[in-house]
């Protein structure tokens, strides 16, 4: 069955190598939202059905763990999957993100296996290409 | 900067130009002011992003036009001709927020540091006269084909 992705990021040029990522990944995707700050991927969030959500933290207006808070606040968003994919990766950074709720984390630079791998173990789909499987420090679970 | 934010910044650089832009970059040693390593790699795209916490300043990435279109290509997967001013600008920002982003969390395990949002450089402030103001915590760096550079510069230390 085809899950719906959410990528939030400030940056478009990242916005549009995670969803490149995904695409040549072989995932069933049915639709890719993206929103440039937590702020738009609530607006977003409260009309249109998502699975996972990837987000940044370090945006402007609503950051990646407000995001989560306001998610986990609200009882049709909580059970949704919220992956971190940052350049922030100090302990208290991911602690704070653990305590929020964030299913997973992966820091960037990252490779693309890394948010292959990750999809893979949330959504529990099977890829087509399967080649790549190196593993990688970059991803991690909370 | 000191020693180990210095290996901690070439070190970042040169892991996001490999892993993300497929750049394989090597560290300049020669001590050249900015506007001698660009001499005739002219116009720049700029991009600087303050810091704050136990210390406080900011880190810079300049990069040739021509590198920066090579890099989007390279990140976003697409043609050299295929590809705009704005993902030029978005790119160097980008790539940017992840040096600095790497370089803090190898130096700053505790997270004390806070990074902001990568802002341009102005045009003008990148010109062959403009560019002696970004001479300080420079660190020159040779790509395959051209040169770019990046710098930290800190303002206040804890």
């Amino acid at each position: 069955m085809a899950f719906n992705v959410l990528i939030v990021d400030d940056s478009s040029s990242m916005r549009a190598v995670i969803k490149r990522i995904i695409k040549v990944s072989g995932f069933n995707v049915g639709e890719y939202f993206e929103a440039g700050d937590g702020r738009e991927a609530l607006e977003l969030l409260s009309n249109k059905w998502v699975d996972i959500v990837l987000s940044d933290i370090n945006m402007p207006n609503m950051n990646g763990l407000e995001l989560i808070a306001e998610m986990k606040k609200n009882e049709l968003l909580s059970s949704i999957p919220v992956v971190m994919v940052t350049t922030e990766g100090s302990e208290k950074i991911v602690e704070e993100s653990i305590r929020l709720g964030a299913s997973k984390y992966i820091k960037k630079p990252f490779f693309p296996e890394d948010i292959k791998n990750m999809l893979r173990s949330l959504m529990g789909e099977e890829v087509r290409d399967v080649s790549g499987d190196d593993e990688s420090d970059a991803a991690g679970d909370f | 900067m000191s020693v180990e934010m210095m290996k901690a910044m070439r070190q970042a650089i040169s892991d996001v130009m490999n892993k993300m832009f497929f750049l394989p970059v090597q560290v300049n040693e020669k001590g050249l002011a900015l506007r001698e390593w660009f001499s005739n790699k002219l116009p720049l795209v700029g991009a600087t992003i303050n810091f704050t916490g136990s210390s406080s300043g900011y880190s810079y990435l300049l990069i040739p036009a021509g590198v920066a279109r090579e890099m989007t290509a390279n990140f976003l997967g697409i043609a050299e001709k295929g590809i705009d001013v704005k993902q030029e600008r978005d790119t160097v920002k980008e790539a940017l927020n992840m040096i600095t982003g790497h370089m803090l969390s190898q130096f700053d395990r505790k997270g004390d540091l806070r990074i902001g949002i990568p802002q341009l450089i102005n045009e003008s402030d990148l010109s062959a006269g403009q560019l002696d103001g970004f001479n300080k915590g420079a660190i020159l760096i040779e790509t395959e084909h051209s040169h770019i550079a990046a710098g930290i510069v800190i303002k206040k230390t804890g």
